[in-house]
């Protein structure tokens, strides 16, 4: 459910209140996720952390023994990169909300920017093979967001 | 111990291995502005950013003209070192994006930036069949994080035919100053 847009003088005067990071196993998203968790930290907001699920979705291994289904053990790549990253943010001592989005990345974190009334969105490049080149998913962020956007 | 302690702060991801400085807060902008209503915002939230997190913001103001080659970049002074404004030359779009790309990279050297806040207008920063934007040519040139400064609601209904946004939307927290 969508929340109810704030109106700008009931979001309190920091700049950045709410930062969407846009994460997957990469290092150029591990930067983006760096650099949101700093500004987050600084500014005193929460940070929204956005793992978008692809179709398909590395679910818990078939095999798994049900007790261990719900742990760590039982959690799929993103979920599992998602904890790792709620866990960083946490020991920074940042306040962190964590979001799995079954959509493509753009989609997904166009959506979370939108519920929660992003101000500040964090993306990496996309490219990891030497040089830097934007990617088509910051792209994107970068077209339908309406917010200010932060390519690392 | 040291060494612990840094360990605690790689893995609460507050250091980077690579980066032992660990990269901190953005200690100068580089705000690049044109004439657009998002060059308003850029403003805005340059120095919203240097209240609240200290700093400095630079600016500089980009111009272009169809004939000649290459840029010029003008300081306050002649012989200035950092420029103030950055003329780009070409006849196509195409060669006066990359020499107004050539141009930022520059101000951003000489003036020591850790990150580029480009307040331009968004159509500026979109790619066009061959040509590739701005933004795309700025993130391949330099290894510098570049921010887009959020359309003001007046730039939107120009932009997209739709009437002003809302004051609730977040692109009116940084209004044109």
């Amino acid at each position: 459910m969508a929340r109810p847009q704030r109106r700008p003088h009931e979001r309190g005067t920091r700049l950045f209140e709410t930062v969407v990071a846009g994460c997957t196993d990469s290092r150029g998203a591990d930067q983006a996720f760096r650099r949101a968790l700093e500004l987050t930290r600084a500014a005193g907001g929460t940070l929204h952390i956005v793992c978008a699920l692809g179709d398909s979705h590395d679910g818990p291994p078939p095999h798994l023994p049900s007790e261990f289904r719900h742990t760590a053990a039982g959690a799929g790549r993103t979920e599992w990169h998602m904890y790792q990253l709620r866990f960083r943010a946490e020991s920074a001592q940042v306040r962190v909300e964590t979001h799995a989005v079954l959509a493509p990345p753009a989609d997904a974190i166009t959506k979370i920017v939108a519920d929660e009334g992003a101000d500040l969105v964090v993306v990496g490049t996309g490219s990891g093979h030497g040089t830097r080149q934007l990617s088509g998913v910051p792209k994107a962020v970068m077209d339908s967001v309406s917010c200010a956007v932060l390519v690392v | 111990m040291p060494g612990t302690l840094e360990k605690n702060r790689e893995d609460a991801g507050l250091v980077s291995r690579s980066d032992p400085q660990g990269g901190g807060l953005f200690r100068c902008l580089l705000v690049v502005l044109d004439d657009s209503a998002a060059a308003g915002a850029a403003v805005g939230l340059a120095r919203e950013w240097a209240r609240t997190f200290g700093g400095e913001a630079r600016f500089v103001r980009i111009e272009e003209r169809p004939k000649g080659l290459g840029h010029d970049r003008v300081g306050h002074r002649d012989q200035s070192p950092e420029p103030t404004r950055v003329v780009a030359h070409g006849r196509t779009l195409r060669a006066r994006n990359h020499s107004l790309v050539e141009g930022i990279t520059q101000a951003a050297v000489a003036l020591r930036a850790d990150v580029v806040v480009l307040g331009c207008d968004h159509r500026r920063l979109a790619s066009r069949r061959l040509c590739a934007s701005v933004r795309d040519l700025l993130v391949r040139s330099t290894d510098l994080p570049v921010m887009v400064a959020p359309a003001t609601p007046a730039q939107e209904s120009t932009e997209e035919g739709r009437g002003p946004a809302s004051e609730a939307t977040p692109r009116a927290r940084y209004a044109p100053v």
